[in-house]
């Protein structure tokens, strides 16, 4: 089985943007495990190679290792339980400074839920990514905008982006090979002005190749691609009205635990919130 | 209206005195095929870019007197839907294109008009032969392939006028013969193409298929005339600072009458009555210990795909090489090796013997001009791209002076010491990135296709320089191209790439005069050669054969038929 068996690119960007809304909804800690596993069987479907979980690890583990130990070591809420200690109080000035160095119980649960949401949104993103065609998904993001000149941009940014890459590689061969050194900003800046120059000849010739391809940035198109079938649609219908639903009715309780807005028919609705999400 | 009037035209541009355009009056008709010729500067892009509207809408100049392209006025019709009507291609097809496939590229045209038929889309692909490429990535296509999509893209806009700005400069000669034949069938349909060039050696087997040549200097119409009588006025063109083929050359210099623009006559006749000098040939130095030394050498990008295979070579000083090969036979990879950027997976590059394992073991031995030669300014003005690169080892401020103003003056940029390199003109800028390449004294000089694009005189101010740099300091240059012509006119020896390893190596012109070679990298022999190789004659370069003409003095009349 395959993640990719007939979804719409369109669904899965759905789906995404449902996963984010609710990663950030969340606040309980099994949600938000919920959720990773979720995603994590979206990932294992789009059946990643060696290489793909060296990427995956790449990608994850620092942030999740660096949210966590900073999370744990700066927690400042109370409660909060001394796992372990890092720098006693006594120790001479940097103890007497600091008032000692801890890891929170608490602080490394904090750290671990902020992980949980950066994982379960990353897994799902980078299944979507190795499942889908770039130029499908290119051309759903584009139709989904709806915006002409949005999408020309995006396509042309993504065209470019080996250009500009492949290019910069070879200015700083051959500012290596003509022996210069980038030692100041001044140096570094150097380095930009053939890069710059480039995208400024670039971009007149594409205003001109925009043209000769009958673009209009006036006139509103309507997007050429397939229309939705009915299990795309429901899927995106079912997704999104969860994760937003959910979404607004997390943004009221946070409204009403600010003080700012009290809606008194909500109550339950709060409560609930406040318990289980 | 299935014309195009101009009437009293004038074209000037706000940050110059001159008028681009001076007076100019023609009539272009549909069904008809032009070409527009005239040296560089002298008007021809701004007289497309006038009668397709994107002068003054899109670049601003100051217009005047009366233009009407099939009723419309393209000064006063909204540049968005006098696109349909009137398009401009400009050079480098590869910036052309706007999506990363080439399906892609061909519903966003579709999508700008409103039409939603994919039919129309294998019509098209079907018409210009390239319904295989319908999935392609944008990446993995030739520059004549690009070229066909962007005119596939024209052809489904339907426009009835097509100006080509320089169409064949990123071409090989194979796909520049496909274009021109593609060309001629949209004519035939009943559409206006002007193709503007200066490169008149280019399109020496094509003159049938155009209908009229208008010569245009200094923003006047200099003269129109019919391409079949094009032989006729080649004093003309030569008087106008173009360049001509060589068997026209030929045929002035030695008053050899030819009765077609493609009359190869005068070369037969010059070359089965020279006798060459066999002191004509270049000695090649053969020396015991090469400069480069490549063993063995192995390399992929991803995993075991390998782009090298096997590449054994040992280069010496004094010579031009050039590393010919058909796309994606490894030849910019091989330079990358040699110059330390890639690192072989087996085998070596050894430089001056010692094993090259990165930059820093080439830094102030190589000199590196990428296929765009843009790249390589980074300074506010020429003198100090020069001056900063020759630095490093030109110590005295006075010897210093002295050497960025001999080098200048023999890159003809000595009038542009104090201007910013990427306010030039493309030839200009061309030749500062190698005056500053030079600036560095490298004992190696590796050009990546950098003739590419570049106007003739560039290309010889380019071969004589480079000729003469490796003798005077004992240097070797690797030149990979795609050029024959400049293959055969300015390098001694010849390394062919193909799938990765050495198909053949030698001196040029033997390696050229190889059917095999020419076919198995798509080449087209140059005509100087294949005639000499026709009747058996040892072949020299078409700048020898001009000069040995020359020095004889020989006239016509003094030859035997």
């Amino acid at each position: 089985m395959k993640l990719k068996f007939n979804i719409d690119p369109r669904t899965k960007i759905s789906a995404l943007i449902a996963f984010n809304i609710l990663a950030l909804t969340f606040d309980q800690f099994q949600n938000l495990v919920i959720l990773t596993i979720l995603s994590g069987i979206f990932y294992a479907f789009s059946k990643p190679n060696l290489e793909k979980l060296k990427i995956t690890l790449l990608l994850i583990l620092p942030p999740v290792w660096g949210i966590t130990l900073l999370q744990a070591l700066f927690y400042q809420e109370w409660p909060r339980t001394i796992l372990a200690i890092i720098i006693p109080p006594e120790v001479p000035i940097i103890g007497w400074l600091t008032g000692g160095v801890y890891l929170y119980y608490q602080g490394f649960l904090y750290g671990l839920k902020q992980s949980l949401r950066l994982v379960s949104v990353m897994l799902l993103g980078l299944a979507i990514t190795w499942t889908t065609n770039e130029n499908i998904l290119l051309r759903a993001l584009r139709s989904t905008l709806g915006n002409q000149k949005l999408s020309v941009g995006i396509s042309i940014a993504v065209r470019f982006f080996h250009t500009i890459t492949n290019e910069a590689k070879t200015v700083y061969t051959v500012s290596t090979l003509s022996k210069f050194k980038i030692t100041s900003f001044r140096n570094a800046i150097r380095l930009l002005i053939p890069l710059i120059a480039q995208v400024i000849r670039r971009s007149y010739t594409l205003t001109l190749a925009l043209l000769s391809k009958g673009f209009n940035p006036d006139k509103k198109i309507k997007s050429s691609t397939i229309k939705l079938s009915t299990i795309d649609k429901v899927i995106i219908s079912i997704s999104l009205t969860i994760a937003i639903s959910l979404g607004i009715i997390k943004l009221l309780t946070v409204l009403f635990l600010l003080d700012i807005l009290y809606i008194p028919m909500l109550r339950d609705v709060y409560w609930w919130v406040i318990n289980n999400l | 209206m299935n014309k195009i009037i101009i009437k009293d035209l004038y074209v000037k541009y706000s940050n110059s005195e001159d008028y681009a355009l001076n007076n100019v009056n023609f009539e272009f008709e549909l069904g008809k095929l032009y070409l527009i010729i005239g040296k560089s500067g002298s008007g021809k892009s701004t007289f497309g870019k006038v009668i397709t509207g994107i002068i003054p809408q899109i670049e601003k100049a100051e217009v005047f007197g009366e233009i009407n392209v099939l009723g419309y006025n393209p000064l006063s019709t909204n540049i968005y839907e006098f696109a349909k009507i009137a398009t401009y291609v400009s050079q480098s097809p590869y910036d052309q294109i706007i999506s990363g496939y080439v399906e892609d590229e061909l519903i966003f045209v579709l999508e700008n008009l409103g039409e939603y038929s994919f039919e129309k889309i294998n019509t098209i692909l079907r018409y210009l032969g390239i319904e295989d490429l319908r999935n392609k990535k944008i990446d993995e296509l030739s520059g004549g392939q690009i070229q066909k999509l962007v005119i596939a893209s024209i052809l489904l806009l339907n426009s009835k006028v097509i100006v080509f700005d320089e169409p064949f400069a990123h071409l090989d000669q194979k796909s520049s013969r496909d274009l021109m034949e593609l060309l001629t069938k949209l004519k035939n349909e009943n559409k206006c193409i002007i193709l503007i060039e200066h490169r008149l050696k280019d399109l020496v087997n094509y003159f049938n298929e155009i209908d009229n040549v208008i010569l245009i200097d200094r923003g006047t119409i200099a003269d129109v005339f019919p391409s079949f009588e094009i032989h006729k006025k080649a004093r003309l063109l030569k008087k106008y600072g173009l360049r001509i083929p060589i068997n026209l050359e030929l045929s002035l210099i030695c008053k050899i009458e030819v009765c077609n623009p493609n009359d190869l006559k005068p070369i037969e006749v010059i070359i089965k009555q020279l006798s060459i000098p066999e002191g004509i040939e270049t000695k090649l130095t053969e020396d015991k210990s090469p400069i480069i030394e490549i063993s063995n050498l192995w390399f992929a990008y991803v995993k075991d795909n390998f782009v090298l295979k096997n590449i054994n070579l040992k280069l010496n000083s004094g010579i031009v090489y050039t590393i010919l090969g058909p796309n994606a036979s490894g030849k910019s990879t091989l330079l990358l090796n040699i110059a330390g950027v890639l690192k072989p997976r087996k085998g070596f590059v050894k430089i001056f013997n010692k094993i090259i394992k990165s930059t820093k073991d080439t830094t102030g031995i190589v000199g590196y001009i990428p296929q765009n030669p843009d790249l390589v300014l980074m300074f506010e003005n020429v003198e100090k791209e020069i001056k900063e690169r020759a630095k490093i080892w030109i110590k005295s401020e006075i010897e210093l002076k002295r050497f960025i103003v001999e080098l200048a003056r023999t890159l003809r940029i000595d009038d542009y010491l104090s201007k910013n390199p990427h306010s030039l003109s493309r030839g200009q800028r061309f030749r500062v990135a190698l005056a500053a390449t030079l600036a560095l004294k490298p004992k190696i000089l590796l050009l990546d296709e950098t003739t590419t694009g570049q106007d003739e005189e560039c290309i010889s101010i380019l071969g004589e320089l480079i000729k003469n740099y490796v003798i005077e300091n004992n240097a070797i240059a690797l030149i990979v191209t795609h050029d024959v012509d400049f293959a055969y006119n300015y390098t001694q020896k010849a390394i062919v790439l193909h799938n990765g390893q050495i198909y053949a190596i030698g001196n040029t012109i033997d390696i050229l005069s190889k059917d095999d070679v020419i076919n198995t990298c798509n080449l087209i022999k140059p005509i100087t050669l294949e005639i000499f190789n026709r009747h058996g004659i040892k072949p020299i370069p078409d700048k020898e054969l001009l000069n040995l003409v020359k020095l004889k003095g020989i006239c016509y009349d003094e030859i035997e038929i």
